[in-house]
């Protein structure tokens, strides 16, 4: 029998999926909604001096790079099989296109983190 | 969760048939927008290395009326997300033992959203404690 690449990316994406549940909401309520009616009321929420100082820290960095990452994968995961599951022809280019770009944004997160440094 | 090998003419259409197949592809939909928030927070950590000019562009296109609504979409996203994850829970672990007892579903999904709000808060301290 083959050997099949799927268990290390079922893990990606469970991993993804785990950390989406439950850090999610309350960090897109953060980001997204505390930060832009604080600045409607004149509340400096996320400053660059005050986030740069934390995100600097390697531990932060980087857990913030992974925890990019394996959200890419799981969505890319996601994604990928509803594709197929609407019926759509998903070969080789369209399994790269997911996967390759959760790659790609994983190594960009790290790169952006790095350089903070 | 198993699938045919191979999709069949027969099949078209098949999220018509049934509610549960429609909550399976937003469910399954559901993560395009955790995907885009997770690009969005990208752009933001790249011009966070960027330099100040450019993270407060970043920031200030927070109160873009677009960009607002694409986040509250995301947030109702993220918690059907939660919601459906945990849900699922109990059927992705073997069978949990404590004290000699077996730890039930419904507690499992309780402590999963104990976990969550403890971590939420945990974090949302850790960010702003950082700001001020």
């Amino acid at each position: 029998m083959k050997r099949s690449h799927e268990p290390p990316l079922w893990l990606l994406f469970g991993a993804g999926g785990l950390l989406a549940a439950l850090l999610g909401p309350a960090l897109i309520l953060l980001t997204g909604v505390v930060v832009p009616v604080a600045a409607e009321r004149g509340v400096e929420v996320l400053g660059y001096e005050a986030t740069r100082e934390l995100l600097a820290r390697p531990l932060v960095g980087v857990l913030l790079a992974l925890s990019l990452g394996v959200v890419l994968w799981h969505a890319a995961h996601r994604i990928y099989h509803t594709l197929r599951d609407l019926g759509m022809r998903a070969g080789q280019g369209v399994w790269w296109a997911c996967y390759g770009s959760a790659a790609i944004g994983t190594l960009v997160a790290i790169g952006a983190v790095i350089a903070l440094w | 969760m198993s699938r045919p090998p191979v999709y069949r003419p027969s099949m078209r259409g098949w999220w018509q048939r049934h509610p549960a197949y429609r909550r399976y592809l937003l469910r399954e939909g559901s993560s395009a927008l955790l995907a885009a928030y997770a690009l969005w927070l990208l752009a933001g950590l790249v011009s966070l290395a960027a330099g100040e000019a450019a993270y407060e562009r970043w920031r200030e296109l927070h109160g873009n009326p677009w960009v607002f609504g694409v986040h509250l979409a995301a947030l109702l996203a993220a918690l059907y997300h939660a919601v459906t994850w945990f849900r699922l829970l109990p059927l992705t672990l073997p069978a949990l033992r404590w004290g000699g007892r077996r730890i039930t579903d419904r507690t499992l999904v309780r402590g999963a959203w104990l976990t969550s709000v403890a971590l939420s808060v945990g974090v949302w301290l850790y960010l702003l404690g950082g700001v001020r």
